[in-house]
């Protein structure tokens, strides 16, 4: 095909565009080629496909150009565009021109949200295993600290009983050996009196340590809520000044 | 794997083609051609596009003993330029932020 049978073609393809519209473009291809050169032209028509493809891609690329619906199939997209010195699409890819049709600005707005989710796990997963640990760790001191209080009171019950066994026990030696068994008597009473001091130990902690512990871990929990809020929250600013 | 690059980009480029100096057809194809994977039947809808837009218009000055079509930038393609210029710095940086990491200082 020549340049000429080109335009002629072209001209008669744009049979159903506006007037204006079929002169511009004829005039633009017939200079285009002259500025080609005659050397290019076969190059160039080539590279321009046929005179239907060109016509389809002015009716459906340049607005106000239809003087009526276009009859038949649907015009061909151009191609993709592509940065030079990168290697085509690979196939799944070919066609999908994303940027052509403005996506939602919410919808793209909210995958970054998930890319930017994605990208930083490192950082937040970490902060994440630290609160958790942490948090752990305190639950552990207030296990401790209840195992600790548990032992107090089963040794205050263990000393009572084992000074009331003993004393009981010792009474029936008073006449043989009174000396030895008052002091073996004396031994279970003191022991006895250990058993009330540290089960009231126990009963003060219960009632004041406890609450107080629970008051304390509470104001620390909160304190460490609105940390993490504050942290997100300026994080949150700093993506939306970026965008 | 390449970028696909869309409409918009290609609007900039020509805008800014034009900018340089008014200049023809084939000569802008060839220009944004050399960065872009593009059909030499794409550029003629974009550059008629521009210029119904009130972004270009065009004047013909005798060249070789024909005349020759010029695109030139108008006010409203300067301002839509420099519009461009700005999306695409923002663009740029979210893009080198997600893909490159903070460390790359550009």
């Amino acid at each position: 095909m020549t340049g000429a049978e080109f335009l002629r073609q072209l001209n008669d393809m744009l049979a159903d565009v506006t007037e204006e519209e079929r002169r511009e473009a004829v005039r633009y291809y017939e200079e285009y080629l002259r500025d080609a050169g005659p050397e290019q032209e076969q190059q160039v028509l080539a590279e321009l496909g046929s005179p239907a493809r060109v016509a389809a891609i002015i009716r459906a690329n340049v607005p106000g150009s239809r003087a009526e619906p276009a009859p038949g199939a649907p015009a061909p997209e151009p191609a993709p565009l592509r940065i030079r010195g990168l290697a085509p699409d690979t196939a799944a890819c070919t066609g999908t021109d994303a940027a052509a049709q403005p996506a939602p600005a919410g919808a793209g707005r909210t995958m970054l949200w998930w890319i930017l989710l994605l990208v930083t796990s490192p950082v937040w997963l970490s902060i994440l295993a630290v609160v958790v640990s942490a948090l752990a760790g305190v639950i552990g001191i207030f296990v401790g600290l209840a195992g600790v209080l548990l032992s107090v009171v089963l040794a205050g019950v263990i000393c009572l009983f084992v000074g009331g066994v003993f004393a009981v026990m010792s009474l029936p030696g008073l006449a043989a050996d009174l000396p030895n068994t008052l002091v073996g008597l004396a031994n279970c009473l003191a022991s006895m009196g250990i058993g009330f001091l540290l089960l009231a130990l126990g009963w003060a902690v219960c009632g004041r340590g406890i609450p107080a512990l629970i008051r304390a871990l509470g104001r620390l929990l909160r304190a460490a809520g609105q940390g993490i809020a504050r942290a997100w929250a300026s994080l949150r600013r700093a993506v939306k000044g970026g965008d | 794997m390449a970028f696909n690059t869309g409409a918009a980009l290609m609007d900039a480029l020509v805008l800014s083609i034009v900018a340089q100096e008014p200049t023809y057809g084939y000569k802008i194809t060839q220009e944004v051609r050399a960065v872009m994977v593009v059909s030499e039947s794409t550029l003629y809808p974009v550059l008629r596009r521009l210029q119904k837009d009130g972004c270009l218009d065009t004047y013909d000055q005798e060249f070789a003993g024909r005349n020759r079509r010029y695109y030139r930038l108008t006010e409203a393609g300067r301002q839509r330029l420099a519009d461009y210029r700005r999306e695409w710095r923002d663009y740029r940086r979210s893009i080198d932020r997600l893909l490159l990491g903070e460390e790359e200082n550009i």
